[in-house]
């Protein structure tokens, strides 16, 4: 008799140790694959914001807004200064408006030949704090038709994406 | 006798399993946390910027020069190659050939714009008869980026200057 229940005892204790083993490997298994959920969750975000940051880019450069036309022809990777001077106004004070296409980014025009050069701010939302920053250089025409003669600048649209 | 032999062989067959279950496993999971994000943005600027600057550059006009295009400089300029070109710019007060003007402003404008964004370059511009170059700048050894751009110089369409450039990977 008292054989018998010492050998159930050690049974007993037996299948409480594989309990604990088998939950600590749980534990561990959790553990490990929300690391990988984590990694790969960051991997899509970088990728996302890298997306996000060409779309605007993309926007950015077909805004109709700016883009120069010929006899309502539009002409490629061309922007008319006449037009950036209104829009950069235009932009400003309907900020909502165009939050919905920029969100969170810094675009600006540059006129880099001839020299002197010159920047116009087009919109500017950045946040007080962000954990990165994505910049896309476009060059760009700038069409001046305010001299008898049409004249191209050479010119770069700057679009900064920020993550938060 | 036979018995311990078979045994022996399903133990064997049930740890080929473990380890090819294994091995898969790792596999997998290397894939999954080892995964770099992919550059889309890098391969967009890489492929868009080229092409851009080119195109940007051959549509600007130079007050210097008669308010002629950049592709009109280098047509005059490819014309006259390898003799002197006409002195149709006029930059300070005095009178520069028109490869001249090129070699400088397409030096300058690259610099300004790739150099200043730490993005390497090669940029060419030749006739297809002659080895040398009217203008060459930079140098891209390994993997890059090429875009070409052909300018006709004579009606017959025999001269053509090509002007190319890569940015490098």
């Amino acid at each position: 008799m008292k054989n018998k229940l010492k050998k159930s005892q050690i049974q007993m204790g037996e299948s409480v140790a594989i309990l604990f083993i088998f939950f600590i490997l749980m534990i561990f298994g959790f553990v490990f694959y929300m690391n990988i959920l984590k990694g790969s969750a960051k991997v899509e975000i970088e990728e996302n914001i890298q997306l996000k940051a060409i779309g605007i880019a993309q926007k950015a450069s077909f805004l109709p807004e700016l883009q120069c036309s010929d006899e309502n022809v539009r002409k490629e990777d061309c922007i008319d200064l006449l037009r950036l001077d209104a829009a950069s106004n235009l932009i400003q004070q309907n900020h909502i408006y165009y939050f919905d296409i920029f969100e969170f980014s810094n675009i600006r025009v540059e006129k880099i030949w001839p020299p002197p050069t010159n920047t116009w701010q087009l919109y500017n939302n950045t946040p007080s704090n962000f954990s990165n920053r994505l910049s896309t250089f476009i060059p760009i025409s700038l069409l001046n038709v305010t001299n008898d003669i049409p004249e191209y600048y050479f010119g770069t649209l700057i679009v900064e994406v920020y993550k938060r | 006798m036979k018995i311990t032999k078979r045994s022996q062989m399903e133990m064997m067959g049930l740890a080929i399993i473990v380890i090819l279950v294994s091995i898969t496993m790792l596999f997998a999971i290397s894939f999954v946390v080892l995964r770099k994000p992919a550059e889309y943005k890098q391969e967009y600027t890489q492929t868009e910027l080229a092409s851009n600057i080119l195109s940007t550059l051959l549509r600007t006009t130079a007050s210097e020069c008669n308010e002629l295009s950049f592709t009109e400089i280098y047509q005059d300029c490819a014309k006259h190659y390898p003799f002197p070109s006409s002195e149709l710019c006029e930059v300070g007060g005095s009178p520069q050939s028109t490869c001249h003007f090129l070699n400088q402003t397409t030096k300058e404008i690259l610099n300004q714009t790739l150099g200043n964004w730490h993005i390497k370059y090669e940029f060419n511009a030749k006739i297809k008869s002659d080895p040398n170059p009217i203008v060459s700048t930079g140098s891209c050894p390994g993997v890059k980026k090429h875009k070409i751009y052909p300018i006709p110089v004579d009606p017959s369409g025999q001269k053509t200057v090509s002007i190319t450039l890569d940015i490098c990977s």
